[in-house]
């Protein structure tokens, strides 16, 4: 549409990412201590940060625990949306307000609740299924909120006007509902994902034992270790999020993010 | 759109109809897409919040019913300097985030090339784990403060430094959600105004905005919740300075393990937010697209 | 509403989130003992699987451990069946003890107990019962940049030196390094440690100094390197690696808080043999050098044969032993919650 450069955006992106370049930066230390500029040029974090298996188990956990919230939470989510965007239905606002309960306490509230009401009531020690509806706890109302933002803004007349030419409900939800809700649908998994993969507050909680999800072990690390294996595992996470993106870029998954999409 | 109209007048009522005189399918379909998450939230979140609730008006030292932990929060100085830092931070956090999302999301939109890249930046910075994010905004802004010749910079240990580094943290939240809604924004209506003789302001305000708004609602929301229930940011960009309700309910649960007095911030905290937050979803909902 | 809430609760959420909490739950059965373990992450966690191969070797124990950090006494409040054994911080244990989530120690089934420095071992009893046995102690000292101070210090009133305005950081409560700074200020301007009013006191002339509060150890250790920050008061032992970045860490002469590494016993736990058993294996020779390699802070048994290479980069020499003040764990434990509030008000 317009062939300027976006000034702007790149000035924003460049504030965004000047922390992070920090952290990346610092990864390169030569020394023991993260300082900022960089003491000396080394790649030794690196090898120091793959080199502990207690990063790589941590990654995995997080990964698997973090694409299970993301999919349970967007399922979830995605019906939910659904049934308040295309339906009118007794008690509408209060299901949409019970809905942003989990996200106007702390995390760790959350944690600690569901935490003593998983162990209290249903006498059940932390294990991974319990992590994972922990994260679910918060991750369907942040997936929610987006899903039924982008379903509010669709024009619903295609799905009439579908319906009026004699499409079945069902054809109806899958050529024109579904690819109309899916960059909500993107957005929302991104989110929850995101979520997932960063929590520690609900994680400390329920947590099984014998494993840690990489960020609290991240975090426990940084209590009594300043030295800049952190900042290599950080930047090393950045390469794989954007190796992924990349990837994902290529083979057209996220054309509806990033390409037109739907017009 | 009001609320009295059906969404999609075809398939489940054929105009406006009062509640309660619908026929079974409009309850029942409604009511199946809701259980699960209506599971979820009532199992995991009510029914625990209930016992929040209820340790909020325990007295820890007699184990009764009463206000003790409401009273320590209100008459100590600490518990309304809480609330307005959390307020300031959480509603400081939300405005700022988005009056530079949705600019950031409109150049998405506007500048397809270059698309990619821009969701590459916002999602650069998020797998990386919450305090490491912390830790790099310390870095940059010690070394930012180091080097800015016009006098001292409000970056670290201030509540204004709290409200920054969690516009860096938050923005990219905020900013796919308003994308959500802007990138089904019809853009011929773009083209229609300007060819009409708009101005880009008029444009962004008559057009973009309009369509942009349950974007902005729901990454409010969200952004509002987690900035306002941020406990690293105040805690480690703060440097003990700002005091905020997160960290009261923190130091009660995982300092002092007793939490009595943290349930009682947490209730006070969801009491300020939750309405807030119903107050902005109404302006979702009163919408101007027909 | 209790009735109905406990209905709510069957019908709604306990059976399906159960169903799928059991199904997926399960644990299989060993030959060997397993010793289910709370304790920190981090380096304790490095401690622990550090020593495990060793505990298993001597007493066929082995270890199934949750990094549950601070939220280890909360956990065993609410499931006291789900451990044998936690590695917890003094206060918790002193108060653990005191609510009946832990047992005493029967200190006739601990066969080092007497090589415990008395200090360490005192603040630990509640109503002359012992609430947790120490495995290490820290000793907290004043790391500092003396080449950027231009002076040496040499003792805790010196924190209160104008010319580190607005260039030491200490602990924030909850955190107990922020106890420790009170516990300073009493000394340097009181009666002596325990006379916290006069550290309070102190704390209010203090805050010019302050640069800001840290939530995490190693938070200070960067900014002492590079120069942006002259002092620190936090873990004596975490300035040995600074030393080649100008740093100098100091225990003054008067004596200095710690903090300790206790082992627990829950009043419930299924287990009590394999504790005792891992309790004693830790005060062994072998355990007390593999812990202390790992983690850095002084073994509690002053009899453990540690390797010199081990024993000559630790700062709790005897002299330092013999100078430890007397922390009341329990107080601190109890009162921690006021005080945090005390404290975010004084400096809010």
């Amino acid at each position: 549409m317009s062939r300027r450069v976006p000034y702007a955006n790149l000035l924003i992106a460049i504030v965004l990412l000047a922390p992070l370049a920090a952290v990346i930066a610092t990864s390169l230390n030569a020394g023991n201590y993260a300082v900022f500029p960089p003491k000396g040029f080394s790649l030794d974090w690196f090898s120091e940060a793959l080199g502990n298996t207690r990063f790589l188990d941590a990654l995995r956990l997080s990964f698997v625990v973090a694409v299970a919230s993301t999919v349970i939470s967007i399922v979830v989510g995605f019906l939910a949306a659904y049934a308040m965007t295309r339906y009118e239905y007794r008690g509408q606002r209060l299901s949409q307000i019970t809905a942003l309960g989990p996200l106007t306490v702390p995390e760790i509230v959350v944690g600690l609740s569901v935490f003593v009401f998983v162990a209290l009531r249903l006498q059940q020690a932390p294990s991974i299924p319990a992590l994972v509806l922990g994260h679910c706890v918060v991750g369907i109302p942040i997936g929610l909120q987006v899903i039924v933002a982008t379903m509010a803004s669709q024009d619903v007349a295609l799905e009439q006007a579908a319906e009026t030419l004699g499409a079945s409900s069902w054809r109806v939800f899958r050529t024109i509902t579904l690819p109309l809700a899916t960059p909500g649908l993107i957005g929302a998994s991104l989110l929850v994902f995101i979520f997932s993969f960063d929590n520690i507050s609900i994680s400390l909680f329920l947590m099984p034992p014998g494993e840690s999800t990489l960020p609290v072990v991240m975090y426990q690390y940084l209590d009594f270790r300043p030295d800049p294996s952190i900042a290599a595992m950080s930047t090393l996470l950045v390469a794989l999020g954007l190796i992924v993106f990349f990837v994902l870029h290529r083979i057209g998954a996220l054309k509806h993010l990033t390409g037109s999409g739907l017009r | 759109m009001t609320s009295a109209t059906p969404r999609v007048a075809g398939r489940v009522r054929r105009g406006p109809t009062r509640v309660g005189s619908t026929t079974s399918v409009s309850w029942a379909l409604p009511a199946a897409l809701l259980a699960p998450m209506a599971l979820f939230v009532l199992g995991l979140f009510v029914l625990p919040f209930v016992m929040v609730v209820t340790t909020a008006f325990t007295d820890a030292a007699t184990d009764s019913w009463s206000l003790t932990n409401f009273q320590e929060f209100f008459s100590r100085s600490v518990g309304w300097t809480a609330l307005r830092n959390t307020l300031i931070i959480g509603v400081g956090t939300t405005v700022v985030a988005a009056a530079v999302a949705v600019p950031y999301a409109y150049g998405m939109v506007r500048h397809p090339r270059w698309r990619a890249l821009f969701i590459a930046v916002l999602f650069a910075p998020l797998l990386i784990n919450g305090v490491v994010r912390v830790f790099g905004y310390q870095l940059l802004a010690r070394f930012v403060d180091r080097v800015w010749p016009w006098g001292d910079l409000p970056l670290l240990y201030s509540l204004t430094g709290v409200v920054i580094s969690l516009v860096v943290f938050m923005f990219p939240q905020m900013t796919v959600a308003v994308f959500a809604s802007l990138d089904r924004m019809d853009r011929r209506l773009v083209d229609a105004a300007q060819t009409l003789g708009a101005g880009n302001w008029q444009v962004f305000r008559t057009v973009v905005l309009p369509a942009a708004r349950p974007g902005i609602v729901a990454g409010s929301i969200i952004t509002f919740g987690a900035s306002a229930g941020s406990y690293l940011a105040p805690a480690m960009v703060g440097g003990g300075r700002v005091p905020a309700m997160p960290t009261l309910i923190y130091g009660s649960v995982s300092g002092a393990g007793s939490w009595n007095f943290g349930a009682a911030v947490a209730v006070v905290l969801m009491a300020i937010i939750l309405p807030l937050m119903i107050l902005s979803l109404a302006q979702s909902t009163r919408r101007s697209v027909p | 509403m209790r009735s109905l809430q406990r209905r709510l609760t069957a019908t709604i959420a306990a059976a399906p989130v159960a169903v799928v909490l059991a199904a997926c739950g399960g644990s299989g059965d060993d030959d060997t003992t397993t010793l289910s373990l709370s304790h920190w992450g981090g380096i304790w966690e490095e401690g622990v699987t550090a020593i495990e191969p060793g505990l298993s070797e001597a007493t066929g124990i082995t270890i199934r451990g949750a990094a549950d950090g601070q939220n280890g006494l909360t956990k065993i409040q609410q499931l006291p069946t789900a451990y044998d054994a936690a590695l917890l911080t003094a206060d918790k244990a002193a108060v653990g003890l005191q609510d009946g989530t832990l047992q005493p120690i029967d200190t006739s089934r601990i066969e080092n107990l007497d090589a415990i420095p008395d200090a360490v071992l005192d603040g630990l009893m509640v109503d002359g019962e012992l609430a947790a046995v120490p495995i290490s102690y820290g000793a907290q000292g004043i790391l500092y940049r003396e080449d950027l101070l231009g002076k040496k210090l040499t003792s805790w009133a010196d924190l209160w030196d104008p010319d580190l305005e607005n260039n030491l950081a200490i602990g924030a409560l909850p955190s107990v390094a922020g106890v420790f700074v009170l516990q300073a200020g009493g000394e340097a301007f009181g009666e002596g440690p325990e006379d916290l009013e006069a550290g309070w006191e102190a704390m209010e002339r203090l805050r010019p100094n302050i640069q800001y509060q840290y939530t995490l150890s190693s938070d200070p250790l960067s900014k002492l390197a590079d120069g942006s920050l002259l002092a620190t008061v936090t873990f004596a032992d975490l300035g040995v690696d600074l030393a080649d970045s100008g740093v100098t860490t100091l225990i003054p002469e008067e004596g200095t808080n710690w903090s300790v590494q206790p082992v627990g016993i829950p009043a419930e736990a299924e287990n009590v043999d394999a504790a005792y058993d891992f309790i004693n294996y830790m005060l062994s020779d072998e355990a007390q050098s593999a812990w202390v390699e790992a983690t850095h802070v002084a073994p509690a048994s002053q009899v453990a044969e540690l390797p010199t290479e081990i024993s000559d980069q630790l700062l709790e020499t005897d002299d330092v032993a013999a100078r430890l003040w007397p922390i009341d764990w329990l107080q601190i434990g109890t009162e921690i919650q006021d005080w945090t509030v005390r404290w975010q008000e004084l400096f809010s």
